[in-house]
């Protein structure tokens, strides 16, 4: 991907706070008007759930354009080493059209667990890699 | 000619879920800012931790940007650990003045504070076109 002149990157986050197991939270939020285009997305867990790597924390959807584009379908994982080899956002590379919408749902697969089976809470982030004008 | 500089930038955390501002200043015989990383003392310091960053009047990092994303685990090659900034994306160093805060994840467990998180800048001249690392 290439910036052309006046765009600039911009990092967009949606934090989604889990607070009940199995909860769904949808998610609706306007997306500052000069973004032009969505490079990639990325999800990241906050905090140190437990001791044990999740593969299948929870369930993403997320749709772009108030609805109109479905990019992005993933599993949310935790794992219990904060650091990867790398960080690379999945592509995505849809251009955005100005003051409409991110929509979408996180759904907690009921992983996040004690030792006692007592759900803990989590947070986490989903972050849009975009390119805006200056 | 002065080709390339790893600038650093650190912070002293003394307790957990501390807030520090900081602010710097670029090298100014450097052009150019082509990428970062984040290294900490203890990898689990990362959970939670975010980073803002202005560089030059311009947001590079926004609010809630986790620490994590800028680092690597120790099999990465201290050269690959790098964010780099987009190919043609330019962040002026000659001097820039950084802004900066730093908010520790309130992680605990093994975590001895206080600690010094280090940002690393990897400053460039020359044409960006020579750069096989991107």
């Amino acid at each position: 991907m290439t910036l052309k002149s006046k765009e600039i990157r911009r990092f967009v986050i949606l934090p989604v706070d889990v607070t009940e197991d199995g909860q769904i939270i949808h998610l609706d939020r306007k997306l500052p008007a000069h973004l032009l285009r969505c490079k990639g997305i990325i999800l990241s867990v906050k905090n140190c759930i437990c001791t044990n790597d999740i593969p299948h924390l929870g369930e993403v959807s997320v749709l772009l354009n108030s609805w109109q584009l479905h990019p992005f379908h993933h599993m949310v994982g935790f794992k219990r080493e904060p650091l990867s080899k790398k960080n690379s956002f999945v592509e995505i590379n849809e251009k955005l059209i100005p003051n409409f919408t991110v929509n979408g749902f996180y759904r907690d697969l009921e992983q996040s667990k004690d030792h006692e089976g007592k759900f803990i809470p989590y947070s986490l982030n989903i972050y849009f890699d975009c390119l805006a004008s200056e | 000619m002065k080709l390339t500089k790893y600038q650093l930038i650190k912070i002293k955390v003394n307790t957990a879920g501390e807030t520090v501002k900081f602010t710097a200043d670029t090298d100014k015989l450097y052009e150019r800012i082509d990428g970062m990383f984040v290294s900490l003392p203890k990898d689990d310091s990362h959970f939670g931790t975010t980073l803002e960053l202005r560089i030059a009047d311009q947001e590079i990092l926004p609010e809630g940007f986790e620490t994590k994303l800028l680092a690597c685990n120790q099999s990465t090659s201290p050269n690959e650990r790098f964010f780099h900034f987009d190919h043609d994306e330019r962040i002026e160093a000659k001097g820039s003045h950084i802004e900066g805060r730093y908010t520790d994840g309130g992680f605990v467990a093994g975590i001895t504070f206080p600690y010094q998180a280090i940002i690393y800048l990897k400053l460039k001249n020359g044409n960006e076109n020579n750069d096989t690392q991107k």
